[in-house]
């Protein structure tokens, strides 16, 4: 400002003897670069310059503002992955974020397949899965140029599921093989009752049914008398309603059954004794089907993605986690 | 679990032992500090039950997880519950309820830029596009001023031969042009100069047209409210309600299509983003939240759709109902009970205390 009054003045007052400079230069003004006049002419120029420069510089910002605002709000983590493990963590946001109200945590589920390949392709802070991520998937971050970070947050159990007036306790793998792909189709086969067998599974996408098919079908498919559904909670409520319903979930969903649907414990073959799933047998491996809880982040977290985890992995989260009914990460030692 | 009564045979001239109360955070009513300290008017009324009944308890925490909290009172797990548990139909079937000792008005959050009226104008007016058009007008006068002292720097007098100085000339005389001032101080003397000027003369006036229609319209913009102001508005905009609460009830009830969020901070975190326009939830609860965390984009509107009844769940058949019943009366008709609503909810949301509605 001081510049263009300055200018201003100084060329109103040497305005007079501009004429004389220019009958001194004449044709050759543009070789006189550093000329009084000169200078005050840049001066005028940079004042005349200045509302234009602000105005545009102005617009630049508002439209990188815009930019940013059509993308994730700023301060938001978007987490999106496993649908066993979205309640849990939707409760631990909520308890980050009354820690920490600038916070924004947006919890959506998927899958963890879904939140694996978002984490990949970045377009979520924190992936949610609950299988370990393959290979493949590791590969393809590193020809990203980028390494995958896991936080595993707590032990949980594929367990099985059966209505409560189904009179069965325990399942050898064989024979749940046998039910999801097919093979046996009442439970009069199994010498537990007369129901028709309805087996419920989990979709495709799902860590949980990632863990079950590799564990107990192998490389064989679905019976097309399975019904795939998309969320644990799901699951068991169809095996709550069903007397013949089998099914299986993740540790968080088992408590909105109620008593209406038992576990079943799970033996590794007919002759061994079965296993039930209790944090003990999680810790040690006995339960056939214990898997990890994991957030996971491309490269190190950084701000409030890793402050979130911190939150997760704190006493804190930890017994929100283990409320739900999962056993903490923490407890289970290394 | 852990110590329950033997229910069903307590003497209630002999309270048993050690009851345990289960609760879960619903500010202002249910607070827990870091060091695991409970406060909140629930809890404070409790604490006052308990002494007028001289019973021995201890808190069992269920953050975030109230249909755990009610299950356990179902399944007689716990001997009480107490947090902002509303008086419902479906609750009533599944446990007992104690005397309603707080009436919640459901109310209606939205988001409303709070503005000052002077600068909250300017701020509405210097929107993108006003910023583009004047970036763009900015620009031609730049590009008329060269192009003008292009033509006219040969003449002497009234545009200045060197460059910085010419073009600032013709900048100015652009300007002075434009906006139909014509001091006449700057004239561009040779033919083309002249057809320049006649072609930006024509030319301004519909650059001036554009600019003012553009500046008109961010002034009705910047004014106009997208928000929702009325319960009316609801019918038209995208409402949250926090799952299994009585605002989501209630929008149900009334027909409106409502997006859930599992707990009431992810819900104001959407009206804040703007995914939703309003959120329908308890009212001293949202002013709590709003007031504590600042979020002064956000407000309560004045309106009560419905109000809601607190009380304390108890298993069916519970011994303790009747004790706890008559302190409840007992505590909340005591002048001091008074001082402690206020402080906790404030004297706006003290909507008709112990009142029927």
């Amino acid at each position: 400002m001081i510049d263009c009054i300055d200018a201003a003045r100084n060329h109103a007052s040497s305005f007079p003897a501009a004429p004389v400079e220019r009958q001194w230069h004449g044709g050759m003004s543009r070789l006189k670069p550093a000329g009084n006049s000169g200078r005050h002419g840049v001066a005028r120029l940079a004042c005349y310059a200045t509302p234009i420069l602000l105005a545009v510089v102005g617009a630049y910002l508002y439209v990188g503002g815009a930019g940013e605002k059509s993308g994730s709000p700023p301060g938001s983590v978007q987490v999106v992955g496993s649908e066993s493990m979205r309640p849990v963590v939707t409760a631990c946001a909520e308890d980050f974020m009354a820690r920490n109200p600038q916070a924004d945590i947006i919890i959506k589920g998927g899958g963890s397949g879904d939140g694996v390949a978002a984490l990949l392709h970045g377009l979520v802070d924190i992936g949610m899965t609950s299988r370990e991520l393959t290979q493949r998937e590791r590969d393809y971050a590193g020809s990203q140029g980028f390494e995958i970070s896991v936080f595993p947050l707590a032990l949980d159990a594929v367990t099985v599921i059966v209505n409560r007036a189904n009179p069965i306790a325990a399942l050898s793998i064989g024979q749940l093989q046998d039910i999801f792909v097919g093979k046996v189709h009442n439970w009069r086969e199994l010498a537990t009752g007369r129901e028709d067998i309805l087996p419920f599974a989990r979709a495709a996408g799902s860590g949980t049914a990632s863990l079950f098919g590799d564990s107990i079908l192998g490389e064989q498919p679905y019976a097309a008398s399975v019904q795939r559904l998309p969320t644990n909670e799901a699951i068991v409520a169809e095996v709550a309603a069903r007397p013949g319903a089998i099914g299986y979930t993740g540790l968080g969903a088992l408590r909105s059954g109620g008593d209406r649907v038992k576990a079943v414990a799970l033996g590794a073959d007919s002759e061994a004794a079965p296993v039930a799933a209790t944090p003990e047998s999680i810790v040690s491996g006995g339960y056939l089907l214990s898997r990890k809880l994991y957030l996971a982040t491309a490269g190190r977290p950084l701000g409030t993605a890793r402050a979130f985890i911190d939150f997760c992995l704190s006493a804190g989260g930890q017994a929100l986690f283990q409320r739900a009914g999962y056993v903490p990460v923490k407890s289970a030692g290394p | 679990m852990s110590v329950v009564p033997s229910h069903g045979q307590a003497d209630p001239s002999r309270p048993p032992a050690r009851i345990i109360v289960g609760t879960l955070r619903a500010p202002p009513f249910v607070l827990r500090s870091d060091d695991g300290q409970w406060s909140g008017l629930s809890i404070d009324l409790w604490t006052r039950i308990a002494a007028e009944l001289r019973i021995p308890f201890e808190f069992r925490e269920y953050d975030y997880d109230l249909s755990g909290l009610l299950d356990a009172v179902e399944r007689n797990q716990i001997d009480a519950a107490i947090a902002a548990i509303p008086i419902t139909v479906e609750g009533e079937t599944r446990f007992d309820f104690s005397h309603p000792y707080f009436a919640a008005g459901l109310g209606i959050a939205v988001r409303a830029e709070p503005r000052s009226a002077i600068l909250g104008t300017l701020a509405g007016i210097f929107n993108y596009q006003v910023l583009v058009v004047i970036a763009a007008l900015s620009g031609l006068l730049l590009f008329v001023g060269i192009l003008i002292w292009l033509l006219e720097r040969r003449q002497k007098g009234h545009f200045d031969s060197r460059p910085s100085l010419g073009i600032a000339d013709g900048v100015w005389w652009a300007a002075v042009t434009m906006t139909s001032t014509g001091y006449g101080d700057k004239v561009p003397m040779t033919g083309a100069g002249r057809a320049l000027a006649i072609a930006w003369m024509f030319t301004s006036i519909f650059l001036v047209a554009i600019f003012s229609a553009t500046l008109a319209s961010s002034f009705v913009v910047g004014r106009l409210k997208s928000d929702v102001s009325s319960p009316a508005d609801l019918a038209r905009a995208r409402v949250a309600g926090v799952s299994a609460t009585p605002g989501e009830q209630w929008l149900t009830d009334h027909g409106f299509a409502v997006r859930g969020y599992p707990f009431v901070i992810q819900a104001l975190k959407a009206l804040q983003r703007g995914d939703v326009q309003a959120l329908v939830y308890d009212k001293p609860i949202l002013n709590h939240m709003i007031r504590k965390y600042g979020w002064r984009e956000l407000q309560v509107l004045p309106h009560t759709l419905a109000v809601s009844d607190y009380a304390i769940a108890l298993p069916v058949d519970s011994p303790i109902k009747k004790p706890v019943n008559r302190a409840l009366l007992k505590v909340v008709h005591r002048p001091d009970w008074q001082d402690v609503v206020q402080h906790y909810v404030g004297g706006t949301d003290q909507f008709a205390s112990m009142e029927k509605p």
